[in-house]
């Protein structure tokens, strides 16, 4: 079969400039609502549940959940599953312990609840620097993404690739604010969504709209194994870390965390994850039909010719049964997803710099509200340009692992201070510092000496570590340090403070 | 409380089976060639969802109230 994946076909561009433009045009429209630092970092607490679910579940379904598991799947068969419900298992974990509270307490960054009652200062750069990691890290991931990504489906250079979505994603953000943010997102969201429905459709019509014949289309090519546990899985210990991870990082990403001061209150934040849960639940649900539909229609060999990673599957599918046009309309839609993503992300980096470290460490909390905004927007170009660099730095590098570290990060240097901050009395200051450095230090460090990273990448004989994982290490050390650190040292005001926190978490007393 | 155990044991349980217990996984549903593992997988996918909507409900409809009480009383 001859395809056109890795030429800019005239229906590609098309439906990419479509996006671009019509996305633009709303970027304009809500920078002319973007004024006061609620409107930059929060789209004016106006965004309804129904429209923030849409956008949660824009910014956590990425090119890589939506290339990669139809890939996992595609080649490696169940094992692409199980990755699968790993991502969505997250979402009520951080109902049951985040959302709410974190809606009550906080004002644009999850550091605002870390340092609610505690000092302000060494919390704001312990809490900023954790956060600045994870999405710094996250966005390697997603710059490398992009680079190769667009080089295989449009031929366009590497280089090019990362500059431009840079340059798009930043005229959403420095003019848009989270306004433009969200929208980019709930666009993103149903463009995707409805993407993969019409690919399953497709897929599923060419075996009489039955998933068993499809299973058994697949095993008769692949054997029964393909729809077996294969290797992926093996080991219980390492296999928890990584459900850790992926469970309590979602708890620890500030770009997902941020999302929930958009909505007017704690109930609102309740009601969206919900809707996300639901959209992004029906996602992982249909995409392994996508990836097994690749496997017995096209072949892993065919596949794997055009990426070894597979990464390819799902357009390759798509240019199977709906020809060069819907091969167009995917290739746009995962390019605006990536868009997207890295938009989030910035805009996330850049309340960190700009509400964390600038107001809160380097003017005390003060400053007005238009400098607030201006330091924003400077703070924004800053973790915009890093992230292009950052993306042309890492150009042909193996990042996939950079994947696992954002989510064992995140789960052990921000989500034990978060979930401490909000229920135990005595946490404190000193706790809070511990806490995020131990996760952050432990994580990374557990992550080098892995045999992912120093195995595989730096071609060391043996790992210093056995863990492929290291949540389960990094995260419940994260724990202890921020019990060892609260107990050794005493803080009155923040034990005092308790009380009223208590009031504004559970009854929402007080919140803005 | 009960909806976390619910979900701890939900999920973990199913990463463990499938390091620990393989085979199980791998059997098949009647006739066909799908695998019970698939079944508990969208399973798993499925039952998540639930978890949180049984929260929302139990929330909207016994915690909410209780709040406004509370928060009524805090005013008087």
């Amino acid at each position: 079969m001859t395809s056109t994946i890795g030429t800019p076909t005239p229906s590609a561009i098309g439906f990419f400039l479509l996006i671009v433009g019509f996305t633009l045009a709303v970027t304009y429209w809500a920078a002319r609502r973007t004024r006061s630092t609620a409107d930059f970092y929060a789209a004016g607490r106006s965004v309804s549940p129904v429209q923030n679910g849409l956008a949660l579940a824009g910014d956590y379904m990425s090119a890589a959940s939506f290339l990669g598991i139809a890939g996992l799947v595609a080649l490696s068969g169940y094992d692409g599953m199980i990755y699968a419900t790993g991502w969505l298992v997250g979402w009520p974990a951080l109902m049951f312990f985040i959302a709410e509270p974190l809606r009550n307490l906080g004002k644009f960054t999850f550091a605002d609840v870390v340092a609610f009652r505690l000092r302000q200062r060494p919390v704001r750069i312990a809490a900023a620097f954790g956060g600045i990691l994870t999405l710094l890290f996250y966005t390697i991931a997603q710059m490398v993404g992009a680079g190769n990504l667009v080089t295989l489906m449009f031929g366009v250079s590497y280089e090019s690739a990362v500059v431009i979505v840079g340059v798009v994603m930043l005229l959403y953000v420095l003019f848009g604010g989270m306004n433009a943010t969200t929208w980019v997102q709930i666009i993103k969201a149903i463009l995707l969504l409805g993407g993969v429905t019409v690919l399953t459709v497709l897929v599923l019509a060419e075996f009489d709209f039955s998933v068993t014949r499809l299973y058994a289309a697949v095993a008769q090519r692949y054997g029964q194994a393909a729809l077996e546990p294969g290797g992926l899985v093996t080991d219980p210990v390492d296999a928890v870390s990584l459900g850790l991870a992926l469970m309590f990082g979602l708890l620890g990403l500030p770009h997902i965390l941020m999302r929930f001061y958009t909505v007017p209150d704690a109930k609102a934040a309740r009601t969206s994850v919900l809707y996300a849960t639901g959209l992004i639940g029906y996602f992982y649900l249909i995409i392994p039909i996508v990836g097994f539909g690749a496997s017995a229609l096209l072949g892993r060999d065919e596949i794997r010719r055009m990426d070894p990673g597979g990464n390819m599957a799902a357009p390759m599918v798509a240019e199977l049964l709906g020809g060069t046009p819907f091969l167009g309309f995917v290739a746009a839609v995962a390019f605006a997803t990536i868009l997207a993503v890295v938009a989030g992300l910035t805009l996330a980096g850049a309340s960190a710099l700009s509400h964390d470290i600038f107001l809160h460490v380097v003017r005390r909390g003060k400053a007005t509200e238009h400098e607030q905004v201006r330091i924003a927007r400077i703070a924004t170009v800053v973790f915009g340009a890093t992230a292009v660099l950052l993306g042309i730095a890492f150009k042909g590098q193996n990042v996939a692992f950079m994947v696992g570290l954002t989510f064992a990060v995140a789960a052990s240097a921000n989500f034990p201070p978060l979930l401490l901050s909000i229920v135990w009395r005595r946490f404190n200051t000193t706790g809070a510092v511990c806490s995020i450095v131990t996760g952050a230090l432990l994580s990374v460090t557990l992550i080098i000496l892995s045999p992912t990273v120093w195995v595989d990448i730096l071609k060391n004989p043996a790992a210093i570590s056995p863990l492929r994982n290291p949540a389960i290490v990094s995260m419940t050390a994260a724990f202890i340090a921020g019990a060892v650190g609260s107990l050794l040292t005493r803080e009155s005001r923040a034990e005092s403070l308790f009380d009223n926190e208590k009031l504004r978490v559970y009854l929402g007393v007080g919140a803005e | 409380m009960m909806l976390t155990i619910a979900l701890f044991i939900l999920y973990y349980g199913f990463i463990l089976l499938v390091a620990t217990n393989r085979s199980l996984l791998a059997t098949r549903v009647g006739e066909s060639t799908t695998t019970l593992g698939i079944l508990v997988g969208v399973g798993v996918l499925l039952f998540a969802w639930v978890l949180t909507a049984v929260y929302v409900i139990w929330a909207n409809r016994f915690y909410d109230p209780e709040v406004q009480r509370l928060r009524g009383r805090l005013r008087g």
